[in-house]
């Protein structure tokens, strides 16, 4: 079983400690949301999990061995990253976006051109192929380059590691939750996916589990309805929340009143 | 076949012939020495230095003398390609050689001695050595009769502008420099070397009595002042001013001495009084 | 998407290539007869075939082809359709050289026609490691850095070539003038054979990059994430455009524009797939040189133009053309 875990890992940005002592650990098959406030370290976090930036403390363990001791070539095999926004200023087209994540998946030739029309119509941008990158809308793009992770990520999906920084902020309502089902499908594949979300309730309705993260550490983890108290979100988001139960499916529903006035200085 | 025979006819012909019949001739002075020997008819290409005499700018165009073309020289089909020792770029130079072209490479210097050693070169080269005999008695005989100066301290300056671009005073190293120490004068630009731009306030520092341009550089300054600071000096206060054909002044060609004889003649004419 | 696009691409290019390469060899100022570009010997025009002509064409398709193939891969990975390799420091760093050269070391460029290209090269080399260096943090380049590290030397060379240009005398100035106005006129097969490892080598090795710069277009991280070797291909790049554009340009001089617009041309017509636009960026800098430097060659013949003001005098107008052309199709 290969689990994704953190060990004793402090992060920093800019000589700056933004997360210090985090332990956890992530199976397979589940799927992991990291929530918390701006400047909490989310995204830092997402890129040193996914072994692309070095913790200052601490380790990542990916089925036991160090992520930082895994061959990048053999890393880019089995774990895909999608980011809250790619640029691309040189004219490809969509078809083309998606074949780079085939071809980053070691596919050649007429077999890459199959996996990345297959992603285009799993990530639903078949009709956008042909279609120049820089004159898709935001979310469309964004869309795109969700196509090219699928096509990265092999057809096995165990042993897989899938991160998702803030993957959509610049989609609709439909596609937020087309994107984060396929997302929760390929963690009951199998992989392990880690999601970074601001929106709670897309949160409580796709994750496993719940990590909040606030100033300096880490403040809860567990499953969403344990996670998801009143009290924590408001000391994590400074915020006044009530959480009910969703109306169809029982689950946490978040809702926020109002922000809480900044505390005077101690 | 057929080239080979006209090659093999040209090759002997060569080498029959007293002296080359088309001549490529690179720099001003070397153009002008190969007519006054007499043979400008020879001549089937010029640099664009080479303004005089007047016939010899209406022949084929080789271009700027330290940017040749080859290839350019080669299609005028020369017997002889004369290259003053500013000629280039070296690679062009090689490529001559490889293309087997003949070439007489001149020697350098701005003084009489070296124009006289040139003139024998051309003449040599061209079979015309009674003729080139003849010019440089005449160069010494010029140069011999300068008029000794009356004042050896004549404090002259030498001013141009290429293309009525900023004006650029001579320094040591230069033909201007030569030409007014030859003349017997004292170049005040002697304190730095090459051509150089000149700060009004410098200028004003240096104070010439006489300034020295060319015909050129006048055409070129239509308005205005010919060097900013002028007329704060003793040259601009009583408008001394010298103006003389460049190629004549300092080509260091075969018309040097009666040039230098002229300009030593003009600067005398000022009668400077002595002092400083 | 049309695999066969980029077919048609390369079947015209290579076809263009052939034509303008034998246009070169046809023209200029002696008329070389058919028996004589077939091995003739002894006659003015074999000669002025096999020492000037042959070579000529080569070195312009050679150096073309590397501004151009350069062009394109800085450009990709820049991600910046601007850059071209007077942005790395490659050029002013050969400036510098040249200018040094003429001026401190005046005797030896008269004594071998390698001695200028030497100092030019030197000075392209020394320049873009200085960049690299300055844009370098804990073994990673940085690209932004890189970017105004190459404009502060840029700077830094212009300041120097000021100086010595400052202290140059008449004739140094007008040498230098003309080594930076650009010219394939002096190209014999010593800058041919000089310039032809470097530029076979690099281009080679950025043809063989084109994936990871088109991994790189997404941006390092994720580049880096598709499992790209992103530092080892921004060094490699960075290093084979320095010895590819230092190597030829040092024999040609300065020569700018064909690595902006080449790959722009090749953009319009098949996209930004780098595995096409490297190669065909070669091919198009290539004809674009050759053929301007015909124009050089007749223009003005038994004179010559230098091929840098052609260049620009054509391109410029050109590009302009294809930009406005180009205008609804992004970039």
């Amino acid at each position: 079983m290969n689990t994704l875990a953190a060990e004793n890992l402090s992060l920093s940005r800019d000589g700056r400690t933004v997360v210090g002592g985090l332990n956890f650990s992530v199976p397979p098959g589940s799927l992991l949301v990291v929530a918390g406030p701006n400047g909490a370290g989310k995204s830092t976090l997402l890129r040193v999990l996914s072994g692309e930036l070095p913790p200052s403390q601490g380790r990542v363990l990916f089925g036991g061995r160090d992520i930082a001791s895994i061959p990048h070539r053999e890393l880019a095999r089995r774990r895909v990253f999608l980011a809250q926004q790619s640029e691309c200023r040189l004219p490809f087209l969509a078809c083309e976006m998606a074949l780079l994540g085939a071809e980053a998946a070691g596919h050649r030739g007429r077999a890459a051109r199959e996996r990345a029309a297959a992603a285009l119509e799993m990530a639903g941008v078949s009709h956008l192929g042909s279609r120049m990158m820089s004159k898709l809308s935001g979310g469309e793009q964004q869309r795109v380059h969700w196509a090219r992770v699928l096509a990265q990520l092999d057809e096995q999906t165990e042993d897989r590691l899938v991160f998702l920084d803030e993957p959509v902020s610049s989609l609709d309502l439909a596609h937020q939750h087309e994107l984060l089902a396929r997302a929760r499908r390929l963690a009951k594949a199998g992989a392990t996916v880690v999601a970074v979300l601001h929106d709670l309730n897309l949160a409580a309705r796709y994750a496993d589990e719940l990590l909040l993260l606030n100033d300096g550490g880490m403040q809860s983890h567990g499953a969403p309805a344990q996670v998801l108290e009143p009290e924590t979100i408001s000391r994590v988001f400074q915020v006044s929340a009530q959480v009910i139960a969703h109306p169809t499916d029982g689950g946490p529903l978040v809702v926020v009143k109002d922000r809480i006035p900044n505390e005077p200085a101690e | 076949m057929k080239w080979v025979i006209a090659a093999l006819a040209a090759l002997t012909s060569a080498a029959l012939a007293e002296a080359p019949s088309r001549i490529v001739s690179v720099g001003g002075a070397a153009t002008e020495t190969v007519f006054a020997l007499g043979a400008g008819e020879t001549v089937v290409g010029v640099d664009t230095s080479s303004v005089y005499p007047e016939k010899a700018t209406a022949l084929p165009q080789v271009g700027y003398q330290r940017m040749l073309s080859a290839e350019g020289i080669a299609s005028l089909k020369p017997d002889l390609v004369i290259l003053a020792a500013t000629a280039g770029p070296p690679a062009a130079i090689e490529q001559l050689e490889k293309l087997g072209i003949p070439m007489l490479r001149l020697q350098e210097g701005y003084n009489v001695g070296a124009t006289i050693a040139r003139v024998q070169q051309i003449g040599t080269a061209l079979g015309r050595t009674s003729q080139a005999d003849e010019i440089c008695r005449k160069i010494q005989a010029d140069a011999t009769a300068i008029p000794s100066p009356r004042h050896p301290t004549a404090r002259v300056l030498f001013v141009m502008s290429a293309g009525g671009g900023a004006p650029l005073v001579a320094g040591s190293g230069t033909a201007a420099d030569a030409v007014i120490t030859l003349a017997g004068a004292k170049n005040v630009g002697g304190d730095f070397s090459g051509y150089k731009q000149l700060s009004p306030e410098a200028l004003v520092a240096l104070d010439p009595e006489v300034v020295v341009t060319t015909s050129r550089t006048i055409k070129a300054v239509t308005s205005g002042e010919l060097l900013p600071g002028l007329a704060q000096t003793a040259a601009g206060r009583n408008a001394r001013l010298i103006v003389m054909d460049d190629l004549y002044l300092l080509g260091f060609g075969p018309r040097v001495g009666e040039a230098l004889a002229e300009f030593s003649k003009k600067l005398a004419d000022y009668r400077l009084s002595a002092g400083r | 998407m049309s695999p066969s696009r980029p077919a048609i691409l390369f079947f015209f290019l290579i076809l263009a290539s052939v034509a303008v390469t034998f246009v070169s060899l046809r023209t200029g100022a002696v008329e070389v007869t058919w028996a004589e570009m077939l091995g003739g010997e002894g006659s003015t025009g074999a000669r002025v075939f096999r020492v000037m002509r042959v070579p000529r064409a080569l070195m312009g398709f050679l150096c073309g082809g590397a501004l151009g193939i350069c062009g394109a891969a800085l450009q990709g990975l820049f991600r910046n359709p601007l850059a071209d390799p007077a942005l790395v420091g490659v050029s002013g760093g050969a400036s510098l050289g040249a200018v040094g050269g003429i001026v401190f070391a005046g005797p030896l460029l008269g004594a071998s026609s390698y001695a200028l290209p030497v100092c030019a090269f030197l000075g392209a080399l020394a320049a873009t490691f200085l960049v690299q260096a300055i844009a370098s943090q804990n073994g990673r380049v940085l690209v932004s850095t890189l970017l105004l590290a190459g404009i502060a030397v840029n700077a830094l060379t212009g300041a120097g070539i000021g100086w010595m240009v400052y202290g140059a005398n008449d004739s140094q100035l007008r040498d230098f003038t003309f080594w930076s106005l650009g010219s394939l006129a002096g190209t014999g097969w010593h800058s041919v054979f000089s310039s032809l490892p470097f530029v076979v080598l690099s281009t080679v090795l950025l043809i063989w990059r084109g994936r990871t710069l088109n991994a790189l277009s997404l941006g390092e991280s994720d580049a880096w994430h598709m499992g790209a070797p992103v530092e080892s291909a921004k060094r490699s790049i960075l290093v084979a455009s320095a010895l590819a554009v230092g190597a030829s340009t040092a024999f040609t001089g300065t020569i700018g524009f064909i690595g902006l617009v080449a790959p722009h041309v090749v953009r319009i017509f098949c996209g930004a797939d780098h595995r096409v636009v490297l190669p065909a960026s070669f091919l198009v800098g290539g004809c674009l040189l050759t053929g301007a430097d015909v124009l050089a060659r007749i223009a003005r013949a038994p004179a010559e133009v230098p091929v840098g003001i052609v260049v620009a005098t054509i391109g410029a107008p050109f590009f302009v053309a294809l930009l406005m052309r180009g205008k609804g199709q992004g970039m």
